[in-house]
């Protein structure tokens, strides 16, 4: 038996389907990413805070978070927390979350983790002088803190969050597993009615570098546009 | 020539600063009068950048030592960051805002901390990057500006906040010979204006001209304080005589910059 394939077919018949994934993917990665670089300030903040508690707290869920992989989150999140939730409140069946909303929670609350060490170091890096040069001029420490140390710490992150970003799509893939009508999990979804495997891959494989290519080079722009000398 | 005192603006009294068990500074005790120029000079490591940055409490001083217009300024109830708004400082490293344009850099400090409109602080800024000789350079980046330049935009941020005091710690060593005349060129004009400050310098030729007082320091301690012509041509220490044979030596900064002693 010979092998053929109908690159064009899968092409008309697919493409619809696909598109949808793709505007998912996009959909999830923004609304992910906008919560991973809320939570990862958050997170850099309060861990320059005074009191050891929160930050001992927060360094441990950091350390949660990224010591455990991002599927098993996601799957946590989808199925367990609501139960938790249910089982706390008294109320079984009376919260669930939606496979999206899941999805972006754990993509926000993941790389919000990792994103937040890079802020924080930025931070770090910002050199002392600058400190002292707001603190002379009457600024308080948290004046300084917000106003000259935290933009020019963003400042500096900003080609590391890009590279994120870029990650960030790559990962969307991983919500297939907890139902997010994705690419991944619709290309699945035509292979298996279709037979049309090598074709229906090879397409999503190629509706990923359609996203990410051009994300990395407007990353790479964006990087040599900023840099301050 | 001591100019007749005015009100005492700062008064150091056995200021004492301990790093890990190494005493920095091993008691020194000055006053400083409204718009006295005061040079402190002296070797590496002899604590002079450490007692200017006590002053303006970057660092914190082993006892209660240092009193802004009488009052405690170590005290709990002292308003540290108003204080610092009335003493400005100047750094070695210049230490500008990279974000933030030279005019930028200027107006922050008045529109957050002193509340002026942005409108206001603006044409206050563009004159004092004028008076420092940057009119033309409002809205370059300090990455684009020459060391001498970002220094003086460094001066124009520090007397926009119209401080009482200014507090200059080696302004110019960092930066290239042939830029540090106009440095001091801006710093002497302060002088002249009437400007209390307290300057810590490695240039023999300014201190001399531009001081009403020269205090000497070495090992952590005033070792000798008096007039620059006293001190220049006949120091009393055997420690400052070696101090400026040295210096002489060396190579005198006169020749750098243009300064004449």
């Amino acid at each position: 038996m010979t092998m053929r394939f109908f690159f064009l077919e899968c092409l008309q018949r697919f493409a619809p389907s696909l598109l949808k994934g793709f505007w998912v993917v996009v959909e999830v990665t923004i609304l992910g990413f906008i919560f991973s670089l809320v939570l990862a300030l958050l997170l850099a903040i309060g861990r320059m805070s005074k009191s050891r508690v929160l930050r001992g707290f927060l360094i441990g869920f950091i350390e949660l978070i990224r010591g455990t992989p991002l599927l098993v989150q996601l799957f946590y999140i989808y199925y367990v927390i609501p139960l938790l939730i249910n089982w706390a409140l008294q109320t079984p069946n009376a919260v669930s979350f939606t496979s999206v909303f899941a999805g972006v929670l754990g993509l926000g609350i993941n790389y919000g983790c990792y994103q937040s060490e890079v802020i924080r170091s930025a931070i770090l890096a910002v050199h002392k002088g600058q400190w002292e040069a707001g603190m002379a001029l009457g600024f308080t420490e948290r004046q300084v803190l917000f106003r000259i140390i935290l933009p020019q710490a963003i400042h500096n992150s900003i080609p590391v969050f890009g590279n994120y970003l870029v990650m960030m799509v790559k990962d969307t893939s991983l919500l297939s597993c907890i139902a997010v009508s994705e690419l991944l999990l619709r290309t699945q979804a035509y292979a298996s009615q279709t037979f049309q495997t090598v074709e229906s891959y090879t397409y999503l494989a190629i509706a990923y570098l359609i996203i990410s290519l051009p994300l990395a080079q407007l990353v790479k722009y964006i990087e040599k546009k900023i840099r301050i000398a | 020539m001591i100019k007749p005192a005015g009100e005492i603006i700062l008064k150091i009294d056995d200021l004492k600063k301990t790093f890990d068990g190494l005493e920095v500074l091993k008691g020194i005790s000055l006053t400083v009068h409204s718009g006295e120029v005061i040079c402190i000079i002296g070797p590496s490591g002899s604590g002079k950048s450490t007692l200017l940055r006590c002053v303006n409490l970057l660092e914190t001083p082993d006892s209660h030592c240092i009193f802004y217009h009488g009052e405690d300024i170590l005290d709990k109830s002292f308003n540290v960051s108003a204080y610092r708004k009335k003493a400005g400082m100047v750094f070695q490293s210049f230490n500008l805002f990279p974000l933030k344009t030279a005019l930028e850099n200027v107006t922050m400090g008045p529109v957050t901390l002193n509340k002026l409109s942005k409108h206001a602080a603006k044409e206050e800024g563009t004159q004092l990057l004028n008076q420092v000789g940057l009119g033309d350079k409002l809205d370059a980046y300090p990455h684009t500006l020459s060391g001498g330049q970002q220094q003086r935009v460094a001066i124009a941020r520090a007397l926009a906040m119209h401080p009482e005091l200014l507090l200059f710690d080696e302004p110019t060593s960092a930066l290239d010979p042939e830029m540090i005349g106009e440095v001091l060129n801006v710093i002497r004009d302060l002088a002249r204006s009437g400007m209390t400050m307290l300057v810590v310098t490695h240039e023999m030729g300014f201190a001399r001209e531009v001081s009403d007082r020269i205090v000497f320091m070495d090992n952590g301690l005033i070792v000798e304080e008096s007039d620059p012509e006293t001190f220049f041509t006949a120091p009393e220490t055997d420690r400052a005589r070696e101090f400026l044979s040295k210096i002489i030596r060396h190579g005198p900064s006169e020749e750098r910059g243009g300064e004449e002693l």
